[in-house]
């Protein structure tokens, strides 16, 4: 009769490689094209629908960009944006996070313009979204003012896998103890390459200074060999 | 809570790997993650746990290796821990430094069950 024994197969493989691979092949076609693929990610109510509102009013009727918007259930946000910028909403169906299989969903419900800007307002949470490469060619995180100046510590992947830290409702500041001082500290002792810019939606603050950071962004993209996979 | 998905993902590739070597039965699983890897080593178990029966390895054992974060500087070229992830070189208090470990979910390996031919 036969014996049972074990066999050990060696795989040593990142787990969520199939995915990377997947994204990295959507960022270079966002890449031959000439569009910057930006996943903005924050807390719930940090104000990254505000953000995109103003940044497309900033553009408005010059067709510059697109986005796609995640949240857990309803079209409220693609509702708000749809006024000044071509947009689709993505429902998660209760996931905390969006995936790539989603955000190609959702680019197939959008014009096909070439627009220089996409972004992809991801499903508010600091944890899981992490994980997720969307086939982004920058990663923003948002921290609104009332929400505290102790989050980078607290949430160090998405500070580590940042390029840019927006600090939110900066009209608020008179109102709210943050310090501006102490949240950049903490996010540069995490990712010292994070550049860091500071918003107010509301009062319009900021707002021109972040679309120059974004067009440096994509004049960066469109020079770099990336461009020419 | 995203371990779900991360969960999904393991199986599939563990059972392409495995699929040759079927039906002996898959024993075991051993995965690695950091601190930083963005995972939760609880909430992959019990992903796991749930999902175990239904993927068709009921009996398989889940090995969690918990890694430490590592990083390399890259101005004066020593290996460190990484602690309450402050990523600067302990010795020449440089910021450019490289994770070298404790950054991702690994599929390290996988046992099987087989036959060996009586001889």
């Amino acid at each position: 009769m036969d014996k049972i024994g074990t066999r050990t197969i060696r795989i040593d493989r990142e787990v969520m490689a199939e995915r990377d691979r997947a994204a990295a092949e959507l960022r270079s076609h966002f890449s031959r094209r000439g569009t910057l693929v930006i996943n903005l990610v924050s807390s719930p109510g940090a104000g990254k629908t505000s953000l995109l509102e103003a940044t497309a009013k900033h553009w408005s009727g010059q067709g510059r960009m697109a986005v796609l918007v995640g949240d857990i259930a309803t079209n409220r946000d693609a509702e708000r944006l749809a006024p000044y910028t071509p947009v689709q909403q993505l429902s998660t169906g209760g996931a905390c996070h969006l995936e790539l299989d989603l955000v190609k969903k959702g680019l197939a419900c959008l014009p096909r313009d070439a627009y220089d800007f996409l972004f992809i307002e991801n499903v508010g949470n600091l944890v899981c979204p992490a994980s997720h490469n969307l086939a982004e060619h920058r990663r923003v995180v948002l921290i609104s003012t009332p929400e505290g100046d102790d989050k980078p510590g607290k949430y160090p992947k998405m500070f580590r896998t940042s390029q840019a830290l927006l600090i939110t409702k900066t009209d608020l500041l008179p109102y709210v103890p943050f310090s501006v001082k102490a949240v950049v500290e903490d996010a540069h002792r995490i990712q010292p390459c994070l550049d860091v810019l500071e918003i107010s939606s509301l009062s319009g603050e900021g707002i021109e200074r972040w679309c120059r950071w974004l067009e440096q962004q994509r004049e960066q993209l469109l020079h770099s060999a990336e461009r020419d996979l | 809570m995203h371990e779900i998905s991360l969960v999904r993902s393991l199986i599939s590739q563990v059972q392409c790997a495995a699929e040759p070597s079927m039906p002996g039965g898959i024993q075991s699983i051993r995965v690695r993650m950091g601190a930083l890897a963005g995972v939760e080593p609880l909430l992959v178990q019990a992903a796991f746990d749930a999902m175990k029966t239904s993927a068709g390895m009921p009996n398989c054992e889940l090995i969690i290796e918990v890694q430490e974060l590592r990083a390399h500087c890259q101005h004066c070229g020593i290996d460190f821990s990484v602690l309450d992830f402050v990523f600067r070189c302990p010795d020449c208090r440089s910021s450019s430094v490289r994770i070298t470990q404790g950054d991702q979910f690994r599929l390290v390996n996988i046992d099987v069950a087989e036959s060996i031919p009586a001889s």
